[in-house]
């Protein structure tokens, strides 16, 4: 220890908390040249990501994507008119169950659904053009994933593709969905 | 022998011409009418139409060569039976109605069709038997076949697809007509009245039950919930030789019987 009381330059230390947040920071300023815009975009299983220009630690939003490519296969619950309420399993990127409601009007029909699975629900709309093809009723058009719950509480997509067939004796719905959602 | 339509006509049949709703023709009439049986809210029903073409000046209206037929909202064709099985305009020219599957009737009816033939007007009567066809460019597609056995054995088939529309209407069934020259030189067959049905009234079909053949009444279009005030709404739109159009418009009367709907309910019973 010199006359002022300062400790001699190679016995000097930062105290601990300030060592903390050089390796921090120094960690955000990594982060940011790994990832571009954000390390969350490199995996879907990706957790927390580091965000902002300037490396800095800003709020953290997990923004996941997901392609999904779901077949589903479903019976009939209910039949009211023009209205069929659709209920079976999914299998493709996420498994579980579904609920559709799906309206055939003479050539344009309009559907919402609920995604069952391990994560949270799934909900969306879509609408399309159909047309029958004897004992078959041919369903194509896009859907919205509009929200859902838990994992997918912030669930979101457009453009969503959809492909069906409805076998009009048996009211058995076959549909194949792609697309990219967000969550 | 059994004159044929031409592959050729056939194919130009699929043309659909362009019509301009609204304009009218100054020298044909027509008229529309169009029942339910039965007319009962949200159950199966069959559609009857009814058409009369006339002529304001002669006997004989221009040969019509395209008829829209706008459909009431909410009473869609995919929920129905009709139509189960496909038939197509080769097997309906070879071998005629016996050829195709029984599944695939959905309606019936008659054509009466003139022939100015010097001074006189020569009438002629065809049956109809309406068939699900096979789809066109993904269109639900109808074909309505035309046979006649007086003077001639003749057939004709008119191609139909069902589009889309806007407004009160649900969806327009297009039905294309070829113009009919009997023979060369002769003035084109003008089609005078059509009556057809969409629907299971005089239809069986057949399935298997346990190895018998069982024959029973498909399911038909449902007549709407809801019926709107005025009735269902029907228009028809024709396009005659030359290009001219006219269009007439007719209700189906709200069911007085079965359920009610709340347009007939103003205090909201139900």
């Amino acid at each position: 220890m010199n006359s002022l009381g300062i400790a001699p330059r190679a016995a000097r230390r930062s105290p601990r908390p300030l060592r903390i947040a050089i390796l921090f920071a120094t960690a955000c300023l990594l982060g940011t040249f790994v990832g571009g815009r954000s390390a969350v975009s490199l995996a879907a299983d990706h957790t927390l990501g580091i965000g902002g220009h300037h490396g800095s630690p800003t709020a953290v939003s997990a923004a996941r994507e997901l392609n999904l490519h779901e077949t589903g296969r479903l019976h009939l619950v209910s039949h009211h008119n023009e209205v069929l309420v659709e209920q079976g399993s999914g299998s493709g990127t996420l498994n579980g169950h579904i609920t559709v409601r799906l309206t055939l009007a003479y050539t344009q029909a309009a559907v919402s659904f609920t995604a069952y699975t391990s994560g949270g629900t799934i909900v969306g709309t879509g609408e399309g053009s159909t047309y029958a093809e004897g004992h078959v009723a041919h369903f194509k058009g896009t859907a919205t994933i509009t929200g859902g719950t838990g994992k997918y509480a912030h669930a979101s997509a457009h453009n969503i593709k959809l492909r069906g067939t409805l076998v009009k004796k048996t009211y058995t719905f076959s549909v194949e969905v792609e697309g990219k959602m967000r969550y | 022998m059994r004159k044929r339509m031409t592959l050729l006509s056939l194919v130009a049949a699929l043309v659909v011409i362009a019509a301009a709703p609204g304009a009218t023709s100054a020298a044909e009439t027509a008229k529309l009418h169009v029942t339910f049986d039965p007319n009962h809210l949200g159950k199966s029903t069959t559609v009857h139409f009814s058409i009369k073409l006339g002529a304001t000046q002669g006997d004989v209206p221009s040969p019509v060569v395209n008829i829209s037929i706008a459909l009431p909202a909410g009473m869609g064709l995919g929920t129905t039976d009709l139509g189960e099985e496909t038939c197509s305009p080769h097997v309906l020219l070879e071998q005629g109605v016996q050829g195709c599957p029984t599944n695939s009737r959905m309606g019936l009816g008659r054509a009466v069709v003139g022939l100015p033939v010097g001074s006189e007007l020569v009438e002629n009567e065809a049956t109809i038997t309406v068939f699900m066809a096979q789809p066109i460019h993904e269109t639900t597609s109808m074909m309505f076949y035309a046979a006649t056995d007086t003077p001639v054995v003749e057939e004709e088939i008119f191609m139909s697809q069902l589009l889309p529309t806007t407004g009160r209407f649900g969806a327009r069934l297009n039905t294309v007509l070829p113009i009919i020259e009997p023979w060369p030189e002769a003035a084109d067959t003008a089609l005078l009245r059509l009556d057809s049905t969409l629907g299971p009234s005089g239809l069986t079909y057949y399935t298997r039950v346990h190895g018998k053949r069982v024959g029973y009444r498909p399911k038909g279009m449902d007549v709407p919930e809801r019926c709107p005030r005025g009735g269902f709404p029907f228009a028809a739109t024709f396009t005659f030789k030359g290009g001219a159009t006219l269009t007439t418009t007719t209700n189906v009367p709200c069911s007085q019987s079965g359920k009610h709907s709340r347009h007939h309910n103003p205090k909201g019973r139900t």
